[in-house]
């Protein structure tokens, strides 16, 4: 598989190699199913994905979207906000809803992203709502890091990803890995949230690893973040500079947890991008991480990507979609895999 | 006589009938070779953007070929490319197509006559202008047609000057609903400049309209140093102010916010009730239960609904409070809470989301 790299990316190249090296001897391919009856998207779309040998399938609506999905089995769901005959949002509930689908990757596309479209679908379980004009290099991005992440829950991947952690972080990490508590110079965890009486099924109940952490240096903004996600019953820890972050993330043992880092990336002492760098070449696959940053280029998102976070969020940020994003994040997390 | 008039008057009628119907003909003739021409053209610009972009050919051919066609041509091309394509590429093709000459006829238009010509220079500004073009998109934002200003209103997207901002936002708080709506997505884009234009305002502004739309565009950034301005707002002697700070707190997920709701969920009047019950749900405030669990008794339908819906929006804890009003209590109270646990989820979902747009369309209507 020949997937084009830019900007600093030689872990995810060690790692994509180890994965290639895998004793399955097959690489695994992304099968994407778009509904969308815009015939000059599908140029983009087709030169974005086809890079990485993703299997494109076109339907240009979603009337019958089940027997469009039982026919491709697809791992990766591309929705158009503008399809002419077809209530999009309501095809994504119906996704969400159905036991067999539940987990399954849906993008929306759109040619105008306001406020209110990205709250409901975001609500509705999206897991991202692309701007068409900007999303052949986003979408490129995202399957080239939901590959490398697919790889990381094989098996047989997962063990030669052991091979180069190992490497990597020296005996040490490994034993405090496997202990079973956390490193003595760590803070206690701040995550005595009011639970919902059904909380979540997340990783913190059983390993004492928090559901989010969270990295930002404004303590007001970080107050916000703290109220809102431990009101959803999501156990937080917070660190407010990027070099004790940095150590924290590298040292917090996660078993098998994969707990989201909510990211800064303008962070006192290291940027967000340094540690998320940092953290790739040490402990790549551990943490989902999201960067929450005020620079909106496309050219950082696109980096912020491929460095391997699985999502780019831009301030201000709105609470209502952020919350829903990482709710849904922890709970695909959690779930158990098919 | 009058047969030789007759049909001098029918041989006049059939030239004349000859004569239109050539005209017809030419000019139809003329339309397709026109179109034709220009389509050529436009594709002629398509190539050399592409080839440019690509790294096939130079500045100076690019330049050329937009300068060489039809300003009609470069535009309908700059257009429907520009609606497809964003980002980065578009950036650096835009600041490339700022050195043509055709760019200055662009900018030129702006100041036509001719209506029509203003409104398609504000169209194709909105996806090209620079902060250089910040005294034209200020001649743009007050023209006298609405149709040049609304869309003269992209701009700012683009161009995000202190100026151009306090325009807009005059605009914005002086038109109807629908289109506020959209100048305040525009608005709110730009949030660094916004924020420090928002702290000046919550603090001088004495204009109501223009005070709420303050308040409503708080709550659409949400950035935490905008919450120590609104608190106190939530106490203001003005209804409508007391109702716009309550929906603005929505978006500030805090302690205090939760506070500051759960008060305004006792005030006399039923909206600022309502908006109060709707935002305690919106920012998932767990300590708000047992205030939201009074609201199901309140006089008002809205209320109870709305608490009642934030009641579900918070989850398990909230269905429970739900699920536990049961018929000997208050009758009412148990009306609205079997209601809304019969709703769906997709139902209670474009509720709260449906129900924040419209109480700031309602709110701007009853300012304006």
């Amino acid at each position: 598989m020949e997937i084009p790299l830019k900007g600093p990316v030689s872990h995810s190249e060690r790692q994509e190699d180890a994965v290639e090296q895998a004793p399955t001897g097959r690489a695994r391919c992304v099968r994407v199913l778009v509904l969308d009856d815009d015939i000059g998207y599908r140029e983009i779309v087709t030169a974005a994905l086809g890079r990485h040998g993703a299997e494109l399938h076109w339907r240009g609506t979603a009337t019958e979207l089940f027997l469009a999905l039982e026919e491709t089995e697809p791992s990766m769901l591309i929705l158009s906000r503008e399809l002419a005959d077809s209530h999009p949002l309501e095809a994504l509930r119906a996704v969400r809803r159905s036991p067999r689908w539940s987990q399954l990757s849906v993008y929306f596309v759109t040619d105008e992203p306001d406020t209110e479209f990205e709250l409901e679908a975001y609500l509705s379980g999206a897991d991202a709502v692309l701007d068409r004009r900007r999303s052949g290099a986003e979408l490129s991005a995202r399957v080239r890091g939901y590959l490398l992440r697919g790889k990381a829950d094989d098996p047989a991947a997962e063990r030669s990803n052991q091979v180069t952690r190992t490497a990597a972080r020296g005996p040490e990490q490994e034993a405090s890995e496997a202990g079973a508590s956390p490193p003595p110079d760590l803070p206690q965890l701040a995550g005595t949230a009011p639970r919902p009486a059904e909380p979540l099924a997340s990783a913190e109940g059983a390993t004492g690893v928090p559901d989010v952490i969270i990295v930002e240096d404004d303590p007001s903004l970080l107050e916000m973040l703290e109220y809102a996600l431990k009101n959803r019953g999501l156990t937080t820890h917070s660190f407010t500079d990027g070099v004790s972050a940095l150590q924290g993330l590298r040292e917090w043992p996660v078993r098998n947890a994969h707990p989201v880092v909510l990211l800064d990336v303008d962070l006192p002492g290291m940027d967000g991008f340094q540690i998320l760098q940092q953290l790739e070449e040490f402990r790549p696959n551990v943490f989902r991480v999201m960067l929450c940053t005020i620079h909106n280029s496309e050219a950082a998102q696109v980096l912020a990507l491929q460095t391997g976070a699985v999502d780019y969020l831009t301030k201000p940020l709105r609470m209502p979609v952020l919350v829903a994003k990482v709710e849904r994040l922890v709970r695909a997390l959690s779930a158990p895999k098919n | 006589m009058s047969t030789a008039l007759l049909a001098l008057i029918a041989l006049v009628q059939g030239a004349f009938l000859m004569m239109l119907l050539v005209l017809v003909g030419v000019g139809r003739w003329l339309g397709v070779y026109r179109g034709r021409r220009r389509c050529k053209q436009r594709e002629r610009v398509g190539h050399a953007a592409q080839n440019w972009l690509a790294g096939g050919a130079s500045s100076k051919a690019l330049r050329r070929t937009v300068d060489s066609g039809s300003f009609a041509a470069a535009a309908e091309f700059l257009t429907t490319f520009g609606a497809r394509r964003g980002g980065d590429e578009w950036e650096r093709l835009a600041a490339e197509i700022q050195q043509t000459s055709w760019f200055r006829t662009l900018c030129r238009h702006a100041s036509s006559p001719f209506w029509w010509r203003r409104l398609g220079a504000a169209r194709l500004l909105a996806k090209l202008a620079s902060s250089d073009q910040t005294a034209i998109a200020l001649a743009l934002l007050a023209d006298p047609r609405p149709p040049v200003r609304v869309a003269a209103a992209e701009i700012v997207a683009r161009v995000p000057s202190r100026e151009l901002m306090e325009e807009l936002y005059e605009f914005a708080s002086s038109t109807g609903a629908v289109v506020r709506g959209h100048l305040l997505e525009l608005l709110a884009k730009n949030r660094a400049v916004l924020e420090e234009m928002l702290i000046e305002r919550l603090a001088s502004d004495r204009d109501r309209a223009s005070f709420t739309t303050a308040l409503e565009l708080a709550g659409q950034i949400g950035v935490p140093s905008l919450l120590p301005v609104i608190l106190p707002y939530a106490e203001a002697e003005d209804l409508e102010v007391r109702i716009a700070t309550a929906r603005a707190l929505s978006s500030f997920p805090h302690p205090r916010s939760g506070a500051a709701l759960m008060k305004l969920l006792g005030d006399a009047h039923w909206e600022a009730r309502a908006v109060a019950a709707s935002s305690l749900g919106a920012i998932g405030a767990i300590e708000a239960i047992d205030t939201l669990r009074g609201a199901l008794e309140d006089p008002s339908w809205w209320v109870r609904l709305r608490g009642a819906v934030s009641l579900r929006v918070l989850g398990p804890v909230g269905i429970q409070v739900l699920e536990s009003v049961g018929p000997e209590a208050d009758s009412y109270a148990y009306d609205m809470a079997t209601y809304v646990l019969r709703l769906s989820d997709s139902a209670v979902l474009e509720f709260v989301t449906r129900s924040i747009s419209s109480d700031a369309a309602a709110a701007a209507d009853r300012a304006a």
